[in-house]
């Protein structure tokens, strides 16, 4: 079991920290729930069936998980200014105009998606995840339809968000 | 067929910049850690709540000889209610130690079920350190009316085991009232979070 997930850690590690900072701004608080969503994870795996693909079923895990951590940390600051490495710093070979603007391309779009209520935010990182609208709407449990309602409209939000910053 | 080709280009743009931002990996030896202390948080849980009925039973057991009907029957009483208790609380808290794989609209039922629960365990808690005052109460008149058991005594212990009870209780209202408020809170806080704009209204 555990040199299962370890692979599982190495192969999705870096799709469960997305959905981390999908929820959480704040840097030890994201930590935390990356600890929780992977914890999550691990024990989930003894349930799965194959009735999904692992990476739908993981996705499916680490947002529920996600969610709860936005109601119990309702009393701890949202801001992003409560910790200074709230955002990713830029690399030391990110010295060009074009990599610093991609950066502050990427950390918009994370803070567009941290303000999207969370049906809205679940559904538009698991589409940047590259899940089907069939999927999409199995892990919600809504419909097709909605989906794509619900994708279409936040996606024009986001880029209007980018463009604006720009 | 145009508007087909734009959405499928904004949502190459956005997985593209999504799959730039840095990430972070939890090691195995972490998320080890942190089930060793859920299971410990639960286990603590759990031997609080029997520490209430094992109080009762050891309390009920060393004193049955010198206990007359009436106070036995009162401790039994106490302790059946104790012990449903604990067993009903355990029950409440089963959600927590379980990690879902539902659909994220059922498992947002069973959430803000699991806050309903602790509502009503930390209000309960609250509730019955002010119960247990008139228990006392009525254990030590049921002794003096019905057990015959003289007023000396009876006053004597009955304002030891208040004079403990006037110790503890305004701390554990106090601590039951905060943790009721807090899961209030996060139940308001999760109700707002999944505040949607209706996907019909947007065809």
């Amino acid at each position: 079991m555990s040199q299962d997930f370890n692979s599982i850690l190495s192969e999705y590690g870096a799709l469960l920290s997305r959905v981390a900072t999908s929820y959480e701004a704040n840097h030890h608080l994201r930590q935390e729930l990356l600890q929780e969503i992977s914890l999550a994870v691990w024990q989930s795996l003894r349930t799965f069936k194959g009735d999904s693909s692992l990476k739908t079923y993981i996705l499916r895990v680490a947002h529920n998980r996600a969610i709860s951590h936005v109601a119990y940390h309702i009393k701890t600051p949202k801001s992003a200014s409560y910790c200074e490495m709230t955002q990713a710093s830029p690399s030391p070979t990110a010295s060009s105009e074009t990599t610093m603007a991609q950066q502050q391309q990427v950390t918009t779009l994370l803070n567009e998606v941290r303000k999207l209520p969370i049906q809205t935010r679940q559904i538009v990182t698991l589409s940047m995840e590259g899940l089907s609208y069939q999927d999409i709407a199995e892990v919600c449990g809504i419909k097709v339809t909605n989906v794509g309602v619900i994708l279409n409209r936040s996606k024009k939000v986001l880029l209007e968000a980018i463009k604006h910053e720009q | 067929m145009n508007s087909k080709n734009e959405t499928h280009d904004e949502t190459d743009i956005l997985s593209s910049m999504w799959q730039q931002q840095q990430t972070e990996v939890v090691g195995l030896g972490s998320v080890k850690q942190k089930w060793r202390k859920v299971q410990y948080k639960q286990r603590l849980y759990f031997v609080f709540d029997l520490i209430g009925v094992l109080f009762m039973l050891g309390a009920f057991y060393i004193a049955f000889d010198k206990l007359g009907v009436f106070a036995k029957t009162w401790m039994a009483i106490l302790t059946f209610f104790a012990g449903v208790t604990a067993v009903y609380f355990s029950y409440l808290r089963r959600f927590a130690l379980s990690w879902s794989n539902l659909i994220t609209e059922s498992f947002i039922e069973q959430l803000k079920k699991q806050l309903m629960s602790n509502i009503k365990i930390a209000k309960f808690n609250r509730d019955l350190s002010l119960w247990m005052v008139l228990a006392i109460v009525i254990f030590y008149a049921g002794m003096f009316y019905v057990d015959d058991v003289s007023l000396a005594v009876v006053a004597k212990k009955g304002v030891i085991s208040l004079a403990i009870l006037a110790a503890f209780t305004p701390l554990f209202w106090i601590w039951a009232d905060r943790r009721a408020k807090r899961f209030s809170k996060e139940l308001a806080a999760l109700e707002q979070a999944l505040l949607e704009p209706d996907p019909e209204t947007l065809l």
